[in-house]
């Protein structure tokens, strides 16, 4: 019977994507993948959290987009939280961390600037390439949604990667966070609600701690920068 | 109502450890609740053996055989930490002041933060939704977080900032593989459920294979990273290291095989639709992986709470090969290496605790005749590292020893034979650095005698579970092996 079931019920899911509502999304997306890049673009902590708080704006706004097409309440809780968590409380902590540091900007990272950018982009196409291997085709919001979710989950592992502040790569982390929310949303809109709960309480809990600890290793080594974590080895 | 209790124990622990006034107090909350846990536990087990699974709160809290094993090995170690904690931190903290000011905050954040993390475990196995499974993982490592830094020092804090900048990675990782499988099911099931196991369970062989698989690997790697497999492994070294030792006992006896519970979840969600085969590539490459890096590392390695990591990488492959050779026979290996590895490795962890209280340093060359200054630890630490190393009459013989005749019998005969050459490799390593620690000259610059009695007492414990079970498995203890074998859906082959 569950074949049966699962097509009926995508029918009802599905409905009849209005061409506005995939116009809309695909804006919103082509939104998200600039302020990652923004994020990657610049070399001040400020600015690359004021990208994080428009990429996670974005993405509430998606939320919303996602639950007005298909009627869902949980998500419209989803997107309203997730603005607030993120845009409101995660970026106050991570200005907070950041204005107490000696140094507030990305002093020397690992590959410079126009050569990182370079290499987002090629993220970027990769994820192009791989998504329709992942989304069995004829779903609602289809490819380009989960490509940019991927994209942003490599870009944010990208700048785990080469930034050697410790909040730059926090910012990196919340990268791939907002990728993977998003693409909950492009393939299965959205999570259970209080799974979506748990992931933001346990979001804003680990940017908490990890200020703490960033904050402890900066008194303790006066300076943010990774670099001088390298005593362990082996 | 039982699961129910046994998760609010300690949290309430951990808030009456917040407000406790003094020392004594901290210990007593959090040893009460480790014993109040553990005897729950065994009514909870009871139960799940009768009638196959209980469940809890609305249906939230489920528990069947497999996750009354992971809450075994939770219950027992954290009880034995417990009381070897006591001792340790009267030991550790000697020098500071603890009845007021920063002193008694610093403690009183060790218990608090012990409870909270042995909270966070419990959940992961007896959580009925995938999704609250991954926010229980995702809340061990913060949890846990500022017991690794708990000394303050900038290794310490490197390997707490390592520990949760890889965890965190590896768990969004992990997210991924959680969304896909849920988008599996969301074809069947629609998006209303809740991505709970006991939904899930009865259809789980009419979903979508392609997406299982990559759901699968994404979980695999995801919470493989907080298990310890190689080679995502790089956390686990320097945070068992760096962490007080009581700490590095249930990080590395508890914490991996909560994560590799994970792994087990997701396993027996797959297998009806994917089947063995891929599964079982899966995890032969991770765990051979891991195999190998331990062998080329415990090799070279100059301190023995890392050697102790690189062998709990060891373990963690075993239980994984366990589980790809499959079969009862591998099955239940693997189940019970979960059980002794957490025994055995947490024992160790205590022994070598009680060396680092006594001669100060972490090095194994400047560690020697520890049988001679503290006769108890030294013969404790010698029948831990037999036992850790794989020889009989301990626990961890059996179930390697059943985990490679799983590989013959289910055609996996190259790979057992592998495995086999690699823990041989591994005895020798463990052996060699042993043997210079407790025999040999002792310094006369150190004061001979135990170190702490309430110490000793949780060692003794530990050792004499893994000799007992290691000689006899008793009926209810292998009956519950065989009903969660059942659950992972490989007891017929």
């Amino acid at each position: 019977m569950y074949p049966f079931d699962s097509i009926a019920l995508a029918a009802l899911l599905v409905g009849t994507p209005s061409a506005v509502a995939v116009q809309i999304l695909q804006i919103l997306g082509a939104l998200l993948l600039l302020t990652t890049f923004a994020v990657v673009a610049t070399r001040l902590l400020s600015g690359a959290i004021s990208s994080y708080a428009v990429q996670s704006f974005v993405l509430g706004l998606v939320a919303a987009v996602v639950a007005y097409f298909t009627g869902s309440n949980d998500l419209y809780i989803v997107a309203v939280l997730t603005i607030i968590v993120k845009c409101g409380a995660i970026v106050w902590i991570l200005r907070n961390v950041t204005n107490r540091l000696h140094v507030q900007r990305e002093v020397r990272p690992y590959l410079n600037i126009p050569a990182s950018l370079l290499v987002c982009v090629l993220l970027t196409l990769l994820a192009f390439f791989v998504s329709p291997a992942v989304v069995a085709p004829g779903t609602f919001l289809n490819e380009p949604p989960l490509a940019i979710s991927i994209a942003m989950v490599l870009i944010g592992l990208f700048i785990l990667s080469s930034r050697r502040h410790a909040v730059a790569q926090v910012i990196g982390l919340l990268t791939i966070e907002n990728g993977l929310f998003s693409g909950a949303i492009a393939i299965a809109y959205g999570m259970p609600l209080i799974v979506e709960f748990g992931i933001l309480f346990d979001i804003l809990i680990a940017v908490i701690v990890m200020s703490l600890l960033v904050t402890l290793i900066h008194r303790e080594l006066i300076s943010a920068d990774t670099v001088d974590l390298r005593r362990l080895k082996g | 109502m039982l699961l129910t209790i046994l998760l609010l124990l300690p949290l309430l622990a951990g808030s009456l450890c917040l407000i406790a006034p003094a020392r004594p107090w901290l210990e007593a909350t959090t040893i009460l609740s480790a014993a109040a846990v553990l005897v729950l536990t065994g009514i909870a087990t009871q139960q799940v053996m009768l009638s196959g699974h209980i469940s809890g709160l609305a249906n939230w809290l489920y528990a069947d055989a497999l996750s009354s094993i992971t809450v075994l090995v939770i219950a027992i170690v954290s009880f034995t930490t417990a009381l070897y904690s006591i001792g340790y931190l009267r030991e550790d903290m000697r020098a500071q002041d603890v009845t007021r000011g920063e002193g008694l905050r610093h403690l009183k954040r060790y218990y608090v933060l012990f409870n909270l993390f042995v909270f966070s475990m419990l959940v992961v196995p007896i959580s009925n939704s995938l999704g609250v499974l991954w926010i229980a993982i995702e809340g061990t490592t913060l949890a846990s977080l500022f017991l690794v830094s708990f000394y303050g020092t900038g290794e310490a804090l490197e390997a707490a900032w390592k520990y949760v900048i890889v965890g965190s990675v590896g768990i969004a990782l992990a997210l991924f593989g959680t969304i896909l499988a849920y988008y599996s099911a969301v074809q069947i099931l629609g998006t209303s459920y809740d991505l709970n196991w006991s939904v899930l369970a009865p259809v789980a062989a009419h979903l979508n294979p392609n997406i299982m698989r990559l759901a699968l690997l994404f979980i695999v790697v995801g919470y493989g990273t907080k298990a310890g497999l190689a080679p995502m492994h790089t956390w686990l070294p320097d945070a068992h290291s760096e962490a007080p030792s009581p700490i590095s006992a249930l990080l590395s006896g508890v914490l991996l095989n909560c994560a590799m519970y994970g792994i087990l979840r997701f396993y027996a969600l797959a297998v009806p639709s994917l089947g063995h085969a891929y599964l079982a590539a899966l995890l032969l490459t991770f765990g051979f992986i891991s195999l190998t890096v331990a062998v080329l590392l415990i090799f070279r390695q100059g301190d023995y709470k890392r050697l102790l990591a690189y062998s709990s990488v060891e373990h963690m492959g075993i239980i994984a090969l366990g589980v790809a050779f499959g079969g009862t026979a591998g099955l239940f290996g693997a189940l019970f290496q979960m059980l002794n590895h957490a025994i055995t490795k947490s024992l160790m962890f205590f022994a070598t605790g009680q060396v680092l209280l006594k001669y100060g340093t972490k090095d194994i060359r400047r560690v020697s005749g520890v049988i001679k200054l503290m006769p108890v630890t030294g013969t404790l630490l010698l029948v831990g590292g037999l036992a850790l190393a794989g020889s009989p009459p301990f626990s961890l013989f059996i179930s390697e020893l059943s985990i490679f005749s799983a590989g013959f019998r289910q055609g996996y005969a190259a790979a057992a034979i592998a495995m086999l050459i690699l823990i041989a490799l591994i005895f020798v390593g463990i052996l060699f650095y042993l043997n210079g620690m407790v025999f040999g000259k002792a310094s006369m610059a150190i004061k001979p005698g135990e170190v702490s009695y309430l110490s000793v007492a949780a060692m003794v414990v530990s050792a004499l579970l893994i000799l007992s079970l290691g000689v006899y498995l008793p009926t209810p203890l292998s009956t519950l092996f065989y009903q969660a074998a059942v659950v992972l859906g490989g007891a017929s082959r």
